[in-house]
């Protein structure tokens, strides 16, 4: 097998495998993403707030199982791409716009802080747009 | 067709293990930490802010500047812009 086959093939298992470690941390941490959330973007209705707290990890494993099982590997990217722009979206509006950064305690890669989870963040989105022209924009 | 199944399932497995061995349910988001000579000492949440710098403090004028850290364990150092430790007194 080629060089650019074995990317194609191993690329979204690791972006999958990065999703759901996610999704996963998110969920066993609980109480510490919903404070987070909580400190972090101006919404106080605690529903929603757990909503959020709850929704966001299910929609990351949802995107990691996309991405590692179902054949149209293209769908879980263009749904990876849409979860790191709201993702990118929100760190940038943390470290630009509000006054106040909650703690690092409560992200999910803590060595790197939140400046890190930026870059962090875009790089993995330019990656995947990489991936996405190698493998053809097309669902499939 | 073996390989296209077995590898994501490892993966699955293999990820599952690592989040839940990782997960820190033990840090409070209320409090943060410092190491004093008489041991590790609980302190209120400091909001540092994002940077590059070790996030301090200093619990006296012109006393020793304590690191401040997420967790009781002194594992995860915050970090800050300001280079002047926070004053607690």
């Amino acid at each position: 097998m080629e060089t650019k086959a074995y990317i194609l093939k191993i690329s979204p298992v690791i972006v999958g495998i990065l999703f759901l470690y996610t999704g996963l941390r998110k969920l066993w941490e609980g109480d510490l993403f919903y404070h987070t959330l909580l400190n972090s973007i101006n919404i106080k209705n605690q529903l929603i707030i757990e909503g959020l707290s709850l929704g966001i990890p299910i929609v990351e494993i949802i995107t990691s199982l996309t991405l590692l099982f179902y054949p149209k590997k293209n769908i879980g990217l263009y749904i990876s791409l849409i979860v790191l722009i709201v993702y990118s979206g929100y760190l940038i509006n943390l470290l630009f716009f509000q006054e106040e950064i909650p703690c690092t305690c409560r992200t999910i890669l803590p060595l790197l802080g939140w400046y890190g989870h930026l870059y962090f963040t875009l790089s993995l989105f330019l990656f995947l747009i990489g991936l996405l022209q190698l493998r053809g924009l097309k669902i499939k | 067709m073996k390989s296209k199944f077995l590898i994501p399932l490892l993966a699955v497995i293999f990820t599952t293990a690592m989040s839940f061995t990782t997960a820190r349910t033990v840090v409070n988001p209320d409090f943060d930490f410092i190491s004093t000579d008489a041991g590790v000492v609980r302190i209120s949440e400091m909001q540092c802010g994002a940077g590059t710098l070790n996030c301090s403090v200093q619990l006296e004028p012109n006393g020793t500047e304590y690191q401040v850290f997420d967790d009781e364990d002194l594992t995860v150092a915050k970090n800050t812009n300001n280079p002047n430790p926070i004053e607690l007194f």
